[in-house]
C-alpha cells in the first residue's frame, strides 16, 4: 500500500448527499442472497479439500505398497532366536560395504512381485499367478524337507530352526525368508537368482517365499538357486559383503 | 480545538443502542436505527481515506452487511458500538486497498493544517504548510491515523481511543508523539532546503 497520495481541500460531501445513498432495504436484500465471496470461499474450500484428499490417498497408497514389501524383512530382522552358534568371524568378507547396501536398498523400491512380473514379461514366458496364494504350498501341506548347501562356506549357512550340518528344515524356511549366520551376525539383505529346471523360467528377487516357493511348488523334486549380494551385519553395525552361495531346495 | 459533537456518547445513548442490538440479534430488520445513526460517520471515515466516492459508498454498505452478519458475536465490554463498526470499516477499507491495489488517500484540510502548524509551534505560512503536508506523507500509517482523526475528522481523544482500542490518555500521548515527530521532520526538511539554497 502506498501512502504518498495526498489530496488537499477535497470537496466535502454534504449530509443530504450521504442520506440519499442510505438504503437499508438494499442491505437486507443483499443479506438474503449468498454473496459472491461466500461462493468463492465454498468453491475454494471444496477444491483444496478434494485436492488434499487425493494427495493423502496417493501418499497412503504409496506407503502401503512400499511397507507391505518391507514389513516381512523387518519382522524377520528381529528374530534373534534363529541365530546359530559360530565362534569365529566369517572369513572372506569384504569390509565396510555400507555403500553397497545403500545401493541395494535404493533398488528395492519395487516389490518382489513387480520384479518377477517384469522379468517374466522380458522373457516372454507365461505369467505365473503369484497373486493367488492358494497356488503356493501351504505350510500344513508341506512335509519337512531339506535345503542342501551346494557351495559350502564355514560361516555362511542358511539357517532357521533345526539347521544341522548345512541342511535346514524347509517348513520353517518358507516363513523365514532371511538367512542368518553365526551368533552376533545377521544377514541384512540378499538377492536370489533362481534358475528353474523348467525351461525358460528365471526368477530373481530378494525375498524368499514367493519367488522360490512358487517354483518349488511347480517342480517335482528340487530347485536350485543362488544367493548373491549377501550383506551381513555384526553387533556393532558394521556390514560385510559375503560371497555368493548356491543352494538346492529338495522336496 | 472544538471537537465534533456527533461522536459524543452518553450513557443513555449507549443503553438505547444496546437495546437495538439485542433486537437486531433476533431480527436483522431491527438493525435499521443503528444503520441510520452510524451510516454517515462510517461513510465519512471511509471517504476520508480514499479518493473514489462510489467505492466509498460500496465499502460503507459492505461494512453494515458484515456488521449485521456478525451482530450475534457482539458483546458490550464498555466500548461503544461505534468502535466495533469502525474496526469493521478499517478492515474492509484495507481489504479494498489490497484487492484493487489502490493508494491509501490522505485528505488534507488546509484550515485544519493551520491548527497543526500552531500545535507544533511553527509560523503559519505557506512554506510551513507545504512542508507539513510532505511531513504527513512521510509518517507511517499508524501515525497518520492520529493526525487524521484528531485534526481532519475533529475527533475527541476519547473517540480516537475507542476506535483504536486504546485508552483516552494513550490516544493523547500518541498524538503528541506524532506531532513531535512531525515537527522534527518539518525542521530537518527546512534545514536541508536551507543548505541546498546556500549552494
Amino acid at each position: 500500500m502506498n501512502f504518498k497520495k495526498v489530496n488537499i481541500d477535497r470537496k466535502q460531501i454534504t449530509q443530504e448527499e450521504i442520506e440519499q445513498h442510505q438504503d437499508f432495504d438494499k442491505i437486507l436484500e443483499s443479506l438474503k442472497r449468498p454473496s459472491l465471496t461466500k461462493k468463492h470461499i465454498v468453491l475454494k474450500t471444496m477444491f483444496y479439500g478434494i485436492l488434499s484428499f487425493v494427495v493423502i490417498l496417493g501418499v497412503n497408497f504409496h506407503f502401503s505398497t512400499h511397507q507391505a514389501d518391507s514389513k516381512q524383512v523387518k519382522s524377520l530382522d528381529n528374530s534373534p532366536k534363529k541365530f546359530i552358534n559360530a565362534k569365529t568371524k566369517p572369513s572372506g568378507f569384504v569390509d565396510e560395504v555400507n555403500t553397497v547396501s545403500e545401493n541395494i536398498e535404493a533398488k528395492e523400491h519395487h516389490t518382489t512381485k513387480q520384479i518377477i512380473h517384469k522379468q517374466m514379461e522380458e522373457l516372454a514366458v507365461p505369467e505365473i499367478a503369484l497373486d493367488r496364494k492358494e497356488e503356493l504350498p501351504k505350510k500344513s501341506q508341506l512335509k519337512p524337507s531339506n535345503i542342501e548347501l551346494i557351495t559350502e562356506h564355514p560361516m555362511l549357512i542358511p539357517s532357521v530352526n533345526g539347521v544341522q550340518d548345512g541342511r535346514l528344515l524347509y517348513s520353517d524356511f518358507i516363513e523365514s525368508p532371511i538367512i542368518e549366520i553365526g551368533e552376533g551376525y545377521r544377514v541384512v539383505s540378499f538377492n536370489i537368482d533362481l534358475q528353474s529346471k523348467r525351461e525358460g523360467i528365471a526368477v530373481s528377487g530378494n525375498r524368499f517365499p514367493e519367488a522360490v516357493m512358487h517354483e518349488f511348488s511347480l517342480l517335482p523334486k528340487s530347485i536350485e538357486f543362488t544367493l548373491t549380494k549377501i550383506i551381513i551385519e555384526d553387533k556393532v553395525g558394521t556390514q560385510f559383503l559375503a560371497p555368493s552361495m548356491r543352494l538346492n531346495l529338495i522336496k | 480545538m472544538a471537537v465534533n459533537v456527533l461522536y459524543h456518547q452518553t450513557v443513555q445513548r449507549i443503553e438505547e443502542e444496546l437495546e437495538w442490538i439485542r433486537m437486531a440479534k433476533v431480527n436483522p430488520a431491527h438493525f435499521a436505527p443503528l444503520y441510520k445513526r452510524y451510516h454517515e460517520q462510517i461513510f465519512r471515515y471511509i471517504y476520508q481515506r480514499m479518493d473514489d466516492d462510489e467505492a466509498a459508498y460500496d465499502i460503507t454498505a459492505q461494512v453494515f452487511i458484515k456488521a449485521i452478519q456478525h451482530i450475534s458475536t457482539y458483546e458490550y465490554r464498555g466500548v461503544p458500538f461505534s468502535s466495533w463498526l469502525y474496526r469493521i470499516a478499517k478492515s474492509e477499507l484495507y481489504q479494498s486497498f489490497r484487492d484493487k491495489q489502490s493508494n491509501r488517500m490522505i485528505n488534507v484540510d488546509t484550515i485544519q493544517l493551520g491548527h497543526i502548524v500552531d500545535e507544533i509551534d511553527e509560523e503559519n505560512d505557506e512554506l510551513n504548510r507545504k512542508q507539513l503536508i510532505n511531513g504527513i506523507a512521510q509518517l507511517k500509517e499508524k501515525e497518520i491515523q492520529f493526525i487524521e482523526m484528531r485534526f481532519f475528522e475533529k475527533r475527541s481523544f476519547k473517540e480516537i481511543g475507542e476506535i483504536l482500542s486504546i485508552t483516552e490518555n494513550n490516544a493523547k500521548v500518541k498524538t503528541f508523539r506524532v506531532l513531535e515527530k512531525l515537527k522534527s521532520i518539518v525542521k530537518s526538511t527546512r534545514e536541508h532546503e536551507l543548505q541546498k539554497s546556500k549552494y
